[in-house]
């Protein structure tokens, strides 16, 4: 590392400046790239899955694609914390959050994406998954 | 020899309050993309200019006054974390290529703090969610920690050439 650093500087900064801008659009489009192309686990109605961690529980796994009608879950954090979730079909909103900076209600907007939704304060990760093929019951048979 | 002692903590001094406004009013300002926690980073004009202007042991501490009075006026136990952790590594790699560019190109070197800014924070949020979720957010932050370091680079580059030159005596090159 430091034999790259003062071999640098024995050029003209013109080249460092080159390389580092170089090094930079290269992560910038790299970072488009994974963008456009990252596999977004939500093509198949039927097998969306949330999966709600919280400090000090257990992972609690919910069935988007089962919901007909939207409620609401509230979870509570270890450090006395809450947030108030609402299920709908396909996606879930924090509604509600006992932290001051609100974050995580302003998550989840970026259309056709799911990212997950973080609430640092309350320790609070809800990830979206495609649900394991056929775990539940039989939809088909073949001899 | 007292006397510019003196003078220089009052310069820092005001320096850490001009960051601290900054960031103040920075959070005031609606999100610019719904991805959470993306700030324009403007209070890091101060940094910028303090590298440039003094050394890095002054400009870390005008960092860390400014991420402490913030934590302790505008947020909580967690963002104090969060924001020096990200403080921190940005000031890191600033320091680091100021030193190998010789002070040029403001904005790229903004453009790495920025990015390296990003890395601290989304580091801290997976350690204290204790999962690998928020890197989701990476590509999102890379490009926006480098938008807004070009930016802030460019306004740190403008400021300078409107502030005197004799602003810190005593480490003034040439």
């Amino acid at each position: 590392m430091k034999e790259t650093v003062t071999a640098l500087q024995g050029r003209k900064p013109n080249t460092i400046v080159i390389i580092l801008s170089a090094v930079l659009i290269f992560l910038v489009l790299a970072s488009l790239l994974w963008i456009l192309l990252a596999p977004k686990a939500t093509a198949k109605e039927g097998a969306l899955q949330a999966v709600i961690s919280s400090e000090g529980a257990e992972d609690m796994i919910i069935d988007l694609s089962g919901v007909t009608e939207p409620y609401e879950l509230r979870i509570e954090s270890a450090g006395g914390g809450y947030n108030l979730l609402r299920i709908s079909r396909g996606r879930v909103d924090v509604v509600e959050a006992s932290c001051p900076d609100k974050i995580c209600m302003r998550s989840s907007a970026i259309p056709g994406t799911h990212l997950p939704v973080v609430c640092l304060p309350n320790r609070l990760v809800i990830r979206y998954k495609n649900a394991p093929a056929d775990t539940s019951g039989i939809d088909a048979v073949t001899f | 020899m007292k006397q510019s002692s003196v003078q220089k903590l009052t310069k820092l001094s005001l320096f850490a309050a001009v960051a601290l406004a900054v960031y103040g009013f920075e959070s005031l300002l609606p999100p610019l993309l719904p991805v959470p926690g993306m700030k324009p980073g403007l209070a890091n004009i101060v940094t910028l200019l303090l590298l440039q202007r003094t050394n890095g042991k002054d400009t870390a501490l005008v960092l860390l006054v400014r991420c402490l009075l913030a934590a302790l006026l505008f947020g909580q136990a967690v963002s104090l974390l969060y924001s020096l952790a990200g403080g921190a590594l940005c000031l890191l790699a600033e320091f680091l290529l100021f030193r190998l560019l010789q002070k040029k190109a403001l904005p790229l070197i903004s453009a790495f703090g920025g990015l390296s800014h990003n890395l601290g924070q989304l580091l801290i949020a997976c350690l204290l969610t204790a999962s690998p979720a928020p890197l989701s957010y990476l590509p999102y932050l890379v490009i926006a920690g480098t938008l807004t370091g070009v930016f802030v680079g460019l306004c740190a580059h403008y400021l300078l050439k409107a502030l005197p030159g004799n602003l810190f005596p005593e480490n003034t090159p040439r």
